[in-house]
Order: C-alpha cells, then sequence, then structure tokens
C-alpha cells in the first residue's frame, strides 16, 4: 500500500516536471534556433579551426588571439614593405619584392 | 693595373647576362568593394602543363587561412618555405596592393601563367579568380576579377 502511494507520487511528480519541461523547451529552443540562423547565414565559418592553435598546442601563445595582419584596418596608406623573395626561379636572386598597398 | 681590369672585365661579363635576363615587373591587383574584411591573395605561377611553379606573392600573413586559397594550397600543401619573404598583409576591400618584382624574361611568351586565388573571412572562397598568360603583349592590359578582384594587370 505504501509502495503504491510513492508510486502515484512519483508518477505524478514525473508528470508536472515533464508539462514544466514541455513549456521550458520553446524558450530553450529560441536560443538554439538562433545560433542554427546565425551558421546557417554565414554558410560556413571560414576560420572553423580557431581553437586549433599552429604546432603549439592551446597554449595560447600561437597567432590566433589577433587576426590583424596589419594590412587593410589601419587606414590610409600601407607602408612599402620589401623583402627577400626565395630561390624559386622566378625572381632575379639578390632582389627585393617590393608591395605598396593603397 | 691588370689584375684589377681582368676582374672588372669578368664580373661585368658575368653581371651583364643577369641584367639583360630580368627585368621589374609591376602586378596591380584592384579590389571591389564586397564590403568583407581584407581578402587573403595567393599569387603563383603555373607552367604551360598547368604545373605549379611558384609563387608570387601572399596576401595575408595567417597560416591557417591557407587552406582557404584552395589553388595555392593544393599546389604547394600550404608550405609556407614558397613564400618566405614574400608575404605581406591582406587586401581590403575597395583597396589596391601593388607588388614589384624582378622576373626572369624566361617566365615571359614562355606559356607560362599567373594565377590570383582570393577568399575572404565568411565569404567565399574564389580560386584562380584571376589567370592570365604571361605574355609581352598582355602587359599593361586590364583583366576583370569574378568576385573579389575588380581588375588586375602587370606591367613590364
Amino acid at each position: 500500500m505504501k509502495s503504491s502511494k510513492l508510486l502515484v507520487a512519483l508518477s505524478a511528480s514525473t508528470l508536472l516536471f515533464t508539462a514544466v519541461a514541455s513549456q521550458a523547451m520553446p524558450i530553450f529552443n529560441q536560443d538554439t534556433g538562433a545560433s542554427v540562423l546565425e551558421a546557417t547565414q554565414v554558410g560556413f565559418r571560414w576560420f572553423d579551426d580557431d581553437d586549433h592553435h599552429e604546432g603549439r598546442g592551446d597554449d595560447d601563445h600561437g597567432d590566433d588571439d589577433d587576426d590583424d595582419d596589419g594590412g587593410y584596418r589601419r587606414g590610409g596608406t600601407v607602408q612599402p614593405q620589401s623583402a627577400t623573395p626565395p630561390s624559386n626561379g622566378l625572381f632575379t636572386p639578390g632582389t627585393k619584392a617590393n608591395a605598396q598597398m593603397n | 693595373m691588370k689584375s684589377f681590369m681582368a676582374i672588372l672585365a669578368v664580373t661585368t661579363a658575368l653581371s651583364v647576362p643577369v641584367l639583360a635576363e630580368a627585368a621589374p615587373v609591376t602586378f596591380t591587383t584592384k579590389m571591389r568593394n564586397y564590403g568583407g574584411n581584407g581578402a587573403y591573395l595567393a599569387l603563383y605561377v603555373t607552367d604551360a602543363r598547368g604545373k605549379y611553379v611558384g609563387s608570387l606573392w601572399m596576401a595575408g600573413g595567417r597560416t591557417r587561412y591557407y587552406q582557404h586559397l584552395m589553388g595555392w594550397y593544393r599546389a604547394t600543401g600550404g608550405n609556407t618555405g614558397e613564400i618566405n619573404g614574400i608575404t605581406g598583409a591582406s587586401v581590403g576591400s575597395g583597396r589596391s596592393l601593388k607588388i614589384t618584382l624582378d622576373l626572369a624574361d624566361a617566365l615571359f611568351d614562355a606559356g607560362y601563367k599567373l594565377h590570383i586565388d582570393a577568399a575572404a573571412e565568411n565569404m567565399r572562397e574564389s580560386p584562380n579568380e584571376i589567370v592570365v598568360p604571361l605574355t609581352s603583349s598582355g602587359s599593361g592590359k586590364a583583366v576583370s576579377g569574378s568576385r573579389y578582384i575588380a581588375n588586375f594587370t602587370y606591367k613590364r
């Protein structure tokens, strides 16, 4: 007798919990829906592997923290860059490449 | 004095052919106002059979994004040794990148093609956005891009 009362109480609380959870679900869904929508609008994340640090594990010492590569964000004319190209047979040995952005 | 003249003659003889076989070439890439973040560009050369020969420039310094420059990445496996010393900043929407390189004359009129792969954050990749034969007659002629690049010219 005692156990059947316990069973009824357990069933009732389960039903109650289910009812509350089903009411809460749409709110949860809205959040999830926003994420899905965002992902869909983006199409694909260009930098999906942001958590992968190049050869350095996850120690945050890589170049992943700052995506600014010194170019377009700074406005105005970017300083000319002069550097020695690789020996791939395309470049005259000993010459320098020169780049300028406007 | 005689030995000095001999050295001068030898160095002149060695340097003149090099000068005769190379010339500065200016590559100008004008970007469209595509409205996104700075674009990564890979400029590289293939031979007459379409085989990768070498890279001329990489605009964009974050190696993990190179995979989105699909043609270049496929050809090089993302080997950054290919672009040591020829890597600069990414190119913003509406901006232009002007690169001057001393290139071997043998690259021109010999079936070589210049390729430009482009990609920008959260936007579609654009491999081979520009593919242009390196010829004397093509010098100074603008070529239109399909997505990020408004036009491209090279000038010898």
